[in-house]
């Protein structure tokens, strides 16, 4: 098993999990469909390259959604 | 002539935020009242089964498709480059748009931008081919960098972000307009009263971006009304020509054919 955070939140998975598994853990399939983007250790993490990035123990994951801003 | 961004023609020059106010709904009719076609938000952590975030989201979807508008996402809360790097391009991926109102800031108190890391995170994103739209003080100097980086748009604060202060400092901003004459001038942060956009356009600037004045108003649908027109008035005031103050005293009224009475003898 390894540890990961989502948001700083703490997730224990399998080896080799892929980012779509792990966001599998923090948001339904219903919340997947909304919009929201992905750092990786404090890089961005195109979409497209969600299920072929693999993570790593102590790895984090920032999910970020749109909020109101000035 | 109408304000354009990165060339992209813009039928208002009013650029609004979408936080701080009562409610969603209070939010799109203040926004739609403001004829902005300009929206800025932004993209934070959120707990995701609140799924508040999806219902502003729609909310400004629809502002921004009413107006035929653009989103303008920012870097609200970055500390350095690197920080405002990664939210941008999140921002880019999820709101489609390579516009970016780019911030980092330096300091907590007046959340005073670094202007180091300002432009070092300039640099790189328009290299990776963003369209930067840099929130900045008022210090020609910084706002020189940042033009001759590449930033078409420069956004110098009027003061600290949500004071309603207004112009802190009037020469700084008109000496920016007067060494800039090309570069795309929006003030943003600071306005409190729609004269105070309305003094900023009569500078020259192109622009005002602003949020809390609105959103904190009593009525912000009402108060969008007023910054519409203070701004209008403002750009045609300066396209119109401004008088030159003059120190002495000249009668309004043509003096010829004065009255009699008024003649050396007269009664």
């Amino acid at each position: 098993m390894m540890k990961i955070t989502i948001n700083g939140q703490m997730f224990e998975l399998e080896q080799d999990h892929s980012v779509t598994a792990a966001l599998a853990l923090f948001l339904t399939p219903q919340q997947q469909k909304t919009s929201f983007a992905v750092a990786l250790n404090g890089e961005f993490l195109a979409r497209e390259n969600y299920p072929v990035t693999t993570l790593s123990h102590r790895d984090g994951l920032d999910v970020l959604f749109p909020i109101q801003g000035g | 002539m109408s304000l354009t961004i990165y060339d992209q023609p813009l039928n208002s020059r009013l650029l609004i935020g979408s936080a701080l106010y009562p409610s969603p709904e209070v939010m799109k009719q203040a926004i739609i009242a403001s004829g902005a076609q300009v929206v800025t938000l932004s993209l934070k952590r959120q707990n995701p089964a609140a799924l508040a975030g999806e219902t502003i989201w729609r909310y400004i979807r629809e502002c921004v498709a009413r107006t035929k508008g653009f989103l303008l996402p920012n870097t609200a809360g970055c500390k350095t480059a690197k920080e405002a790097v990664t939210l941008a391009k999140m921002s880019r991926e999820i709101f489609a748009t390579d516009w970016i109102k780019l911030e980092v800031i330096g300091d907590d108190y007046n959340l005073q931008p670094d202007p180091f890391e300002l432009l070092s995170a300039a640099e790189t994103l328009l290299q990776d081919g963003f369209k930067v739209l840099p929130y900045c003080t008022d210090d020609l100097v910084l706002c020189q960098r940042l033009y001759d980086l590449g930033c078409q748009v420069i956004m110098p604060w009027a003061s600290p972000i949500g004071t309603g202060k207004g112009l802190m400092n009037p020469y700084n901003l008109e000496t920016i307009r007067l060494r800039l004459p090309d570069a795309t001038l929006i003030l943003d942060a600071g306005i409190g009263k729609p004269s105070d956009a309305c003094l900023a356009m009569e500078m020259g600037y192109d622009a005002i971006l602003l949020n809390s004045a609105v959103a904190l108003a009593d009525n912000p649908v009402q108060m969008a009304r007023a910054f519409a027109q203070g701004i209008e008035a403002g750009s045609q005031a300066y396209v119109a020509g401004i008088m030159q103050p003059r120190q002495t005293a000249h009668p309004s009224t043509p003096t010829l054919d004065t009255p009699f009475w008024h003649q050396p003898g007269g009664q």
